[in-house]
Parts: C-alpha cells; structure tokens; sequence
C-alpha cells in the first residue's frame, strides 16, 4: 500500500493532498476541483486505473464529490474527493476522459443539483421529464436540522 | 439441434418418462420444511407487551397501541402478515425468546384482515399522578424475577413484588396533589419521583 | 436515405400488465443496420439510497435484499463487507464458509437462469426448459437452508444469522454431484452444435478498450480478455482459503459470454465442494456481536453473478447511515449496448442484449425507430421473432 502512495503522490504532486489509507485497502485523496480533469485523466490513463463510480454528499456547509478507481493489482481503492461550493454547485465534466462517466453525471444533477460544465447531454435520466425544476430529491435542506 | 448426441437423447428420454416437478397444492397438502420462515404469531404465555418486537421490526408491520383510559389501561400488540417481510427481527429481539414465533403458515391471503392479523393484550401499569405509562404488568414482574433481591430498591417493582405476595400497604394508593415527598415510594413515573423528593409539597391544613 | 415500406406499431407505454419490468430503449435504424442507441432508465426507481437513510443498521441489509430479486444476496454481501471495512473487524472462520456457499449457491442459479433466457431468445426453447429445470433443486435447496426461496435474510453485520446443520450437509453434496453433469452436458451442447456458432459467433464484439471506456465487469469484462475478479483481486469471506480459478475468454463476442458463464458455474461447485469439506462436522461461532458502528467512511465489494456490486457508506456514529451509495453491475454493463450494438443487424439485438445479462428484464421495453424519420418501426415481440427467424435460416444454410 504504501508503493501505491508514493506513486501517486510523485505522479500528482502538489495537486493531490493528504493522501492516506483511512481504513484498510482504501485510500483518499483530497483534490482540488480545478485539478480535477488533470488528475483523473493521471489516474485514468497514465497509471492504468479502472474506473467503478462516483458518489455524492451534502454536507451541512459543502458538496462532496468522490471518484472511485480501482488499482487491481495492489487490491485498493483510490478516491478523490473534490468539495464544491454549497450556493453554486458545479465542476468541469469527464466524459471526453472516460466515456462511461456521462450516466453518473446525469444522475447527479438531477438528485442534488450539481452543475457539470460541457456535458454532451445532460437531459433527465432516472426522474420523468416532466420533473419540477429546482426540486433536486436526495437534498437534506427541506428538513429541520 | 442439428444432430443430438446421444447425452441429450437420454436425457430427453428422462424428461418424458419422470414426473413434473410441481407440487399438487392445493389438491395436496404442502408441508414446508422445518426452518421455513412463515407468518409470525404471538404467543400470549410467553409475550411480557415489551414492545421490543415493534422497535426492530424493518417494514413497520407492528402496532402497539396504549390505551390509557381511566380504570382500565391495555396495551395492545397487532402483527399484520400483509405488510412483514418474514425476516426474523422480531423472532431474534423478544426479550423471553417465546413471545412471537415465525410458523410455517404460508396460505395467508385474506378477504378480510381479521382472520389473519394475530395480536395480544396486557394491563398496563400508570403513574398515579399523570397517568403516563411505566410498563406492562408481566413485564415489571418478568424483570423483578431476573434480577431477585436487587428488586426491593426500585418502588415499582417493589409495589409489584407485594402485590404477587398479596400484602395490603398502609399507604393510599390514590394521587391526591400536590406531591409529597412520600409519594417517592408510591407507584409514580420517574419525573414525577423526581418531583416528590425534590419539591415536597405538603400544605398546611 | 432509402425509402422503404415499414410497419408502424402502436407503443404500449413502459408500464403494462404483460410486460415483467419496465425499461426502455431507443434504436435508431438505417434500413437493416443500427446507427445510434438511447438507454433511457428509472421506471423502477424506488428511492433505497434515500431509504436507507431512515433504517437501522441492521435493517438496511434486508432493504438492499430486495434491490434484486436474481442476485438478492449480492447486495447484502457488499453492504456487510463495507460496514466491516468501516469497523475494521474480521468475521469468524465458519461464518467466512458459509458466506461463500451462499454466494456460489446463488451464482449457478443466476447463471441458469440466464441461459434459458438466452436460449429462449434464439428459439431453442428446449434449452429454456430444462435450464430451469436444474435450476429448481437449487433453490429447493435455499428453502431449506435459509428459509425462502428468494431473499435469503442469511446476512448480518459481524457474520451469518443461521447456520448451516450437518443433517443438511448431505443434501447439498447430492444435488451439486448432479448438477455437474447436467451442466458438462449443456457446455458440450452449446459448443458443439453450428448452428449456435454461426450465430453467435463475432456478434455483439466489445474490445478491451471498450471495457476500459465504459468500467464493465463481471463476465461481460472476462469474455474480452479483461482479467478483472473482485474474489481474487480483493479476497474477502473464503475465497482465498480454497482453490479456484478465474474464467476469461479471448474473442468478446456473444458465444464467449455463454462459455465464460457455463464454466463459473463449474468452478462455483468446486468452491462450494472444499466449502463442505471445511465446516462439515465441525463447530464454530457464527457470528460476532456488532454494538456500534463509529464514525467513518467505508467502501465494499462482492463479485455478484454479474460483476462487481460497490457500496459506499459514510457515518456519523448514530443509528442510521448519512449517505449510502449503492451500484449495481449492470449499471456498468448495460452502456455498452451503445458500443457493440452499432453495426449491427436488428434481428441481433435481442441477443446482444441479453449477453449483457441486464439485471432487469429491461429487454421487454425496446423500441426500434427509423433514423430518418423518427417513425416507430417495431417492438419487443418483433425483434425476438427476427431473432428466431435468422437462426432458422442459418440452420437451414447448414
């Protein structure tokens, strides 16, 4: 695990922060979200990642956003994790890096309301396409905290 | 195929001459094997009204239901089969290990609801002054068996240990306001223990 | 653009009685050839990831149970390996056992299950029939173990909620000695017969660089050459403490997927035989006692029947999960209907996508349009019976 992490850590420099294995064979990487296209596309294509999915979070003052890529032969995972700002959500997409991406996009937007600049298609894909706009169902601010 | 070889005739052959694979039911009876899970039913001699069951139960398929009228207060515990998803919380959490059972009933359609819902019922105990619940009477006594002598420092357990025994108190059993500090050992929730030894009321006749 | 004369179907509407899930698919056709495809899913949406935010920790394994009802112990299995990843605790060496007796288990029946499906497509229906019919003592035999036939309720965090009795033991050695000969049997018939080989053979090709394009995996993955197995990447339960081996085929077409899938079922036995051995006559805990889950993140995976099922769970140390993000392998899988699709003919489309394996019976909701002028040509029905059609005619070629 640990020649993992060097490796990154050389390949991604200064643009990858506090790069550490939080639980066992899983590691984070907190990025910024102006490097983000630079870095998956190191991860992606330089360094022979599988890409599995990308998730997403609210939290109580960000967006979160962490891609998952799957390093086979060393048995980990290797997140990045890009915070997003809470009134203006939005990113850069990766679809002309990895193709597969676009589904995952659309179904972040329409599920909490994040903004992918330059996505080929972004139409409904899960919700009817005469869903209200602006009600984005997987956010917490309707509820009391 | 083109040219069956002779592992796919006989086992054509097999096919025709075997019977189909399908149960007679409900021509015949179906007997399910040992471990299948089928419909919960409670059981009353083994059930204290806990409510443990209604906590854990995943697809909210329990009831219970507290009914505090004056004189005589009942909890009651509805199973309703149309909404379980036989996954054994309820079986696994009982605190007795008796009160409900998954059996192997699996023909539970209904016309009306009545004939499958199974439930129980158990007095309540209430706090003499504001009336809001302690427990169900089988489960303070349940508990005061398990825990033996500690029993006698806990007033309620204590109130119940005398009623078994059949010991008349020379106390009132009535909730006469305001709270004294010797209602503390009457048969009260806790906030209003609290009250009694911290208040302690009494009015100048 | 050829103007020719075409039928137009009414469409009945993704939800209708006679149709078993709801899906829907877009083809865009230039006479007999493909152009383009639009996947559009979410007519089963039900909301599970929200779900899961108001259920205990306990009870979030029996919602993601019925995400599926094929591979319903997949789910389950990835959520008990992300919340052990999230404690850091080990489970106990009999529980690890039986953990994977079920998830083999549940690989043959899913996997027989599509090879019906797959033979009722191109009109062998005689293939249809008796692979459910070795498929029963299977889920016989769930019935008896766990208690259902479907939903098997036999996870839990820190290990299995029943076990597995000796008096069941033999049973199972019973029915696996006969499956392996009716499936050796099924494998010959496929393989030898040429009439499935010209039609199966170089249809549906996706490349390596698709696979890598669109992160597919599971068998779909391994008929392309692509060596990608969460059980040997990652061992977790009994996988590394019995001897197995990972399947791959070379070409990437249709014929390479029915291979790769007959074989796992093989070795799935094989897996489940040394599973026996290890725990028969023995005693053992089946479970530890999981009081808390602490604050953290945690991240999951379990090879299911196909591909890789990835959970990730964060929490803040109360009873519920804040975020539970769940994906499913034919999430993955599905896209690359837009990669081997385009080329082809339409009497191929059913097959294709059922060689994909989609873990909705999403076929049932296909549309086929004319490129040019968007005019519905055909549905579902009409592409299988093309497809049947064109193995009649290969079969009369030969």
């Amino acid at each position: 695990m640990k020649d993992i992490i060097g490796r990154i850590q050389s390949k991604l420099g200064d643009r990858g922060k506090d790069i550490k294995e939080q639980t066992n064979n899983r590691v984070y990487v907190s990025v910024d979200r102006k490097n983000i296209k630079e870095c998956a596309k190191i991860l992606f294509e330089d360094m022979d990642a599988r890409y599995i999915v990308a998730s997403d979070m609210e939290n109580f003052d960000s967006f979160e956003i962490l891609y998952h890529f799957g390093f086979d032969k060393e048995s980990a995972i290797v997140s990045l994790r890009v915070y997003l700002d809470k009134d203006n959500p939005e990113i850069d997409t990766l679809t002309d890096i990895i193709p597969g991406i676009s589904y995952i996009e659309r179904e972040m937007w329409e599920l909490l309301g994040i903004n992918f600049k330059g996505h080929p298609n972004m139409k409904h894909f899960l919700l009817g396409d005469d869903w209200e706009k602006g009600n984005y169902p997987l956010r917490k601010d309707k509820y009391e905290k | 195929m083109k040219k069956p070889k002779i592992r796919e005739l006989k086992e054509a052959v097999k096919g025709i001459f075997s019977r189909p694979y399908t149960t007679k039911f409900p021509y015949q009876p179906h007997t399910p094997p040992p471990r299948y899970r089928g419909k919960p039913e409670y059981y009353e001699e083994g059930c204290v009204g806990c409510g443990a069951c209604f906590q854990v139960c995943s697809a909210n398929a329990i009831d219970m239901i507290d009914n505090t009228e004056k004189g005589n207060p009942i909890r009651t515990l509805i199973q309703h089969p149309s909404k379980c998803i036989f996954c054994r919380e309820c079986e696994r959490n009982c605190i007795t290990g008796e009160g409900i059972k998954l059996t192997q009933r699996f023909d539970i359609a209904y016309v009306d609801e009545e004939d499958v819902l199974s439930s129980v019922k158990h007095k309540l105990i209430t706090c003499l002054y504001c009336g809001t619940v302690i427990g169900t009477e089988k489960h303070l006594r349940w508990v005061l068996k398990r825990i033996g002598n500690l029993g006698f420092a806990q007033p309620v357990l204590l109130s119940q240990l005398m009623e078994e025994l059949q010991v008349k108190t020379e106390y009132e059993e009535k909730g006469v306001p305001p709270i004294q500090r010797t209602d503390m050992l009457k048969v009260v929730c806790p906030k209003c223990r609290r009250i009694a030894f911290i208040s302690d009321e009494k009015k100048e006749k | 653009m050829k103007n020719n004369k075409k039928t137009v179907i009414v469409p009945i509407g993704p939800y209708h009685p006679l149709l078993e899930e709801p899906e829907f698919f877009a083809l865009y056709c230039d006479g007999e050839k493909i152009v383009d495809v639009e996947w559009q899913a979410g007519y089963n949406h039900r909301g599970i990831e929200k779900l899961s935010e108001s259920k205990h920790w306990d009870q979030v394994t029996f919602l993601v149970e019925r995400i599926c009802g094929i591979c319903s112990t997949s789910h389950p299995f990835a959520y008990c390996n992300t919340i052990e990843n999230l404690i850091g605790m080990t489970i106990p060496e009999r529980a690890k056992y039986i953990r994977s007796i079920i998830g083999e288990l549940e690989r043959i029946h899913s996997h027989l299950l599509w090879m019906g499906l797959a033979g009722h497509f191109l009109g062998y229906n005689t293939v249809f029939m008796w692979a459910w019919k070795y498929r029963e003592p299977v889920l016989d035999l769930f019935e008896i173990i766990s208690g259902n036939r479907n939903h098997y309720a036999m996870f839990k965090i820190g290990g299995v909620r029943r076990n597995i009795e000796n008096e069941d033991i033999p049973k199972i050695r019973k029915m696996l000695a006969e499956i392996k000969g009716q499936l050796e049997m099924l494998i010959g018939a496929v393989l030898d017969d040429p009439v499935l080989t010209a039609r199966l053979k170089n249809v549906g090709v996706l490349t390596k660089q698709d696979i890598k394009n669109f992160g597919s995996v599971g068998p779909v993955a391994r008929a392309s050459g692509v060596d990608v197995d969460v059980r040997r990447d990652e061992p977790y339960a009994a996988y590394p403490l019995v001897e197995w081996s990972v399947i791959t085929a070379k070409n990437g077409d249709v014929l390479d997927k029915a291979v790769v899938r007959l074989s796992e079922c093989l070795e799935a036995v094989k897996i489940i035989t040394q599973c026996l051995d290890a725990i028969e006559g023995k005693a053992g805990e089946i479970g530890e006692e999981v009081r808390r889950v602490p604050e953290g993140e945690g991240i999951g995976r379990h090879e299911a029947p196909r591909g890789e099922c990835f959970h990730y769970i964060r929490s803040d140390g109360a009873n519920s999960p804040v975020r539970h993000k769940i994906r499913a392998p034919s999430y993955t899988n599905v896209p690359t209907f837009k990669a081997s699709c385009i080329g082809q003919t339409i009497s191929d489309v059913a097959i294709i996508l059922a060689g994909v394996d989609p873990c909705y019976c999403c076929t049932e909701r296909v549309a086929v349009y004319d490129a040019g002028k968007k005019k519905k040509l055909y549905d579902f029905q009409h592409l299988v019976e093309l497809s049947k059609q064109k193995t009649e005619r290969i079969r009369k070629e030969i």
